[in-house]
């Protein structure tokens, strides 16, 4: 171990400490890697702004390693990334093939499979370094925040490592996910008119069938998919009732999945239970009777039965991917029937029947006991 | 010469620690058959499997209490064939010690040390085990109680701080795409890697004739097979039962995951650090092996004049390119011929000795006796 301070000994001084990356695939059918290294000694006060405590070095290879390696031509110094906290993969790459993306990460040493992996939309990818990352010092930074926060507050992303990728890519039952990023017009910058000030938008995903990406989910979706796939730590579900708008954080949900193979037929039956917070209540409703707590749980079970009932019928139309891992289940429940389908498990899952119910129960109604509104004032 | 003295919980110890570096440097049982989601009732199978394996081993080792390997072989099959087995034995030490040698080097090679050179790695693994090695069992079961307890601390911390990202469907469905004729042949695969009957009987001359033999076996057995079990179960909860045959070090790879707290990172290196001291441990209990058995055949005074003999052996073979190559471990350690070269060793042997001792058992008592009852 005391090697590691003679041929393995690594000078901080001369090492570029990378801390997020883009992977393209350019027309040429060159690959362009694009890393965000951060500038040793720079402090954003000192240098008066975020992208000032970066720079950018990009290269291109015929193939990934190669582009990586290129980096140090210009550079001067050691890639490291153990500090990279995210992988952006473009439109045009994720489309293309990412098995021999992973099949590096997973054979290199030096790199590692923490950093989480997002599709970024759009056609200009190094632009996401010119948004405006709010407090933010870098893109990584920015990210590693962002992937500890937002689950806690919505659930309109997934956060996926590249392990957790490779994880699902081996796995016959469920097909991969990953994040995904786009560049927004930022309105509350006072960017000129020329030049327009942007923000990311880390809302939706990026589904993936075996090897690339097929489609995206938006931001409601992705909720209903990480209900599905029990990952939701917490939404926020509104209801529209009587002019009114009804507003309820939920808690995990629990979802539980039946595969009934019938001749053939699939049905799957998916139930979701969840747990409800009410965190406004815009009309008259008394929160303290049974009856009207009742009446609203069954709006949220009939909305939330709709909506996940119509991201999957998307999945399936769309897609034709189980991202949802319902192959896992039918696997668990019919492991002999599961050999001979397995290889043709996605077109099953797309001609697949799925039934969805949902039960809610609403577990608090806040810190007032009446309707918040006066009703002669109204 | 006064033989050294070792402690039962001594010798459970090495036994434990010199299986463990299997285990933990890689996992060949998730390729061995079934190679699905019931992996980890194949190391129920193997405990038996390895019980089973040891009998004929265990029992002349209780006959011949006070014996080294050397007399006993020789005692039950004469002095020349006693020799021939002898220097089989010999041999096969030190195929385990090259083995050993070489795996302990690609790994760090491939996984913390890149660009350090092999010679430099090789020659840093081969001082800590002559000098092991030469200063004999007492030195080596001090290191063992010292070593051990650290793995063994390592694989529960491990297993406690990956709970929280443990997915527990992967060991679904349980025995529904096995036959049992699978559990059973990776039970053999993965059972016939353990060699640790062959150190309890060059080790048990040392201990106390009181100590049991027996118990201080089965405890050894049993905890190696917990702590194979807590290092199998999280590594494919964690990593999916695909990665993790996929992974050429899958234990290793799952440590890289660990994160708690958002303070508990990267703590790999814990890894690591249990993980090359104990292959230090091993490779030196068979260098000690080898050179105890070879100054029984040879009837040198020490084991000593072999040990730097044995290293230096090591070392070079360990050098040459045709062997410093991870296709060409790959391939001693698959189950093609691992297990075939383990098994004569461990079971076919022994047991010769054994028949050979019941047919002579009369004729040898007396024999034995008197050994026994020689200082």
């Amino acid at each position: 171990m005391s090697l590691s301070g003679c041929w393995d000994r690594r000078e901080p001084k001369n090492l570029a400490v990378v801390l997020s990356t883009i992977y393209d695939l350019k027309n040429t059918g060159n690959y362009e890697t694009t890393l965000e290294v951060l500038k040793p000694g720079e402090s954003s006060e000192k240098s008066g702004g975020a992208q000032n405590k970066t720079v950018l070095v990009s290269s291109e290879g015929i193939s990934i390693p190669e582009s990586v390696k290129m980096e140090s031509v210009s550079m001067g110094k050691s890639i490291f990334g153990g500090h990279n906290y995210v992988r952006f993969l473009t439109e045009r790459f994720a489309k293309d093939n990412v098995a021999p993306l992973m099949s590096y990460i997973l054979r290199d040493y030096s790199l590692s499979m923490t950093p989480k992996l997002f599709v970024i939309k759009g056609e200009n990818p190094s632009e996401l370094y010119s948004a405006n990352l709010g407090i933010s010092d870098t893109l990584g930074e920015f990210f590693e925040s962002i992937s500890k926060s937002q689950p806690k507050v919505v659930s309109r992303s997934v956060f996926i490592s590249t392990l957790e990728f490779i994880k699902d890519y081996y796995d016959d039952g469920k097909e991969a996910v990953v994040g995904l990023v786009e560049l927004v017009e930022d309105k509350s910058s006072k960017g000129s008119e020329e030049k327009k000030s942007y923000k990311l938008k880390v809302e939706g995903l990026a589904a993936f069938k075996n090897e690339k990406l097929v489609g995206y989910l938006n931001g409601d979706e992705t909720i209903n998919y990480n209900i599905l796939t029990n990952n939701n730590n917490t939404a926020v579900i509104s209801i529209q009732s009587n002019d009114n708008e009804d507003v309820a954080n939920m808690e995990k949900a629990k979802t539980s999945v039946k595969i009934y193979d019938k001749d053939g037929k699939i049905t799957i039956d998916v139930n979701v239970k969840a747990k409800l917070n009410i965190i406004q209540e815009a009309g008259f409703a008394d929160l303290t009777k049974l009856e009207v707590i009742k009446d609203i749980e069954n709006k949220y079970n009939k909305k939330l039965k709709e909506e996940l009932s119509a991201t999957v019928s998307k999945v399936q139309k769309e897609l034709k991917s189980d991202i949802f891992g319902f192959g896992r289940s039918f696997h668990i429940q019919y492991p002999k029937k599961w050999k001979e389908i397995k290889d043709k498990w996605n077109d099953i899952f797309a001609d697949a029947t799925v039934n969805i119910s949902v039960s809610t129960s609403i577990k608090r109604t806040g810190q007032i006991k009446q309707p918040f509104r006066i009703e002669e004032l109204a | 010469m006064k033989k050294p003295q070792i402690t039962s919980v001594q010798l459970m110890f090495m036994a434990i620690g010199s299986a463990l570096v299997l285990p933990y440097t890689f996992l060949p049982i998730l390729n061995s058959p079934p190679a699905n989601q019931d992996v980890w009732i194949v190391i129920i199978a193997t405990i038996a499997f390895i019980s089973l394996l040891g009998i004929p081993a265990l029992f002349l080792i209780n006959k011949f209490r006070g014996l080294t390997i050397a007399e006993t072989t020789q005692t039950i099959l004469g002095k020349f064939v006693g020799k021939i087995f002898l220097i089989a034995y010999a041999l096969f030490f030190i195929f385990f010690i090259i083995d050993s040698m070489l795996l302990t080097s690609i790994f760090i090679n491939t996984f913390i040390l890149p660009l350090s050179p092999s010679w430099v790695i090789l020659l840093f693994m081969a001082v800590p085990v002559s000098y092991a090695a030469y200063k004999g069992a007492g030195t080596i079961g001090r290191l063992a109680v010292f070593i051990v307890p650290f793995t063994i601390f390592t694989i529960i911390l491990f297993l406690l701080l990956g709970l929280g990202k443990m997915d527990f469907s992967v060991i679904k469905p349980v025995l529904a795409d096995s036959k049992l004729l699978d559990i059973g042949k990776g039970a053999f695969f993965t059972g016939a890697r353990y060699t640790e009957i062959l150190l309890i009987f060059v080790f048990a001359v040392f201990l106390p004739k009181k100590s049991s033999v027996t118990k201080t076996y089965v405890s050894a057995v049993l905890i190696f097979g917990l702590c194979f079990m807590s290092i199998l179960l999280p590594t494919i909860m964690v990593l999916g039962l695909d990665l993790a045959q996929h992974a050429w070090n899958a234990y290793f790879l799952y440590t890289t995951q660990i994160e708690a707290y958002d303070f508990i990172q990267n703590v790999q290196s814990l890894n690591a650090l249990a993980w090359f001291p104990n292959a230090i441990l091993k490779i030196a209990l068979y260098n000690y092996m080898a050179s105890h058995v070879l100054s029984g055949v040879t009837k040198a005074k020490s084991h000593k004049y072999f040990v730097i003999p044995i290293s230096l052996i090591g070392f070079t073979i360990c050098l040459l390119p045709i062997v410093n190559k991870s296709s060409t471990n790959q391939f001693i350690r698959s189950d093609s011929f691992f297990p075939f070269v383990v098994v004569p060793f461990v079971f076919v042997l022994p047991l010769i000795m054994l028949i050979v001792y019941l047919i002579r058992r009369k004729n040898l008592k007396p024999i034995i006796d008197q050994k026994q009852k020689s200082p």
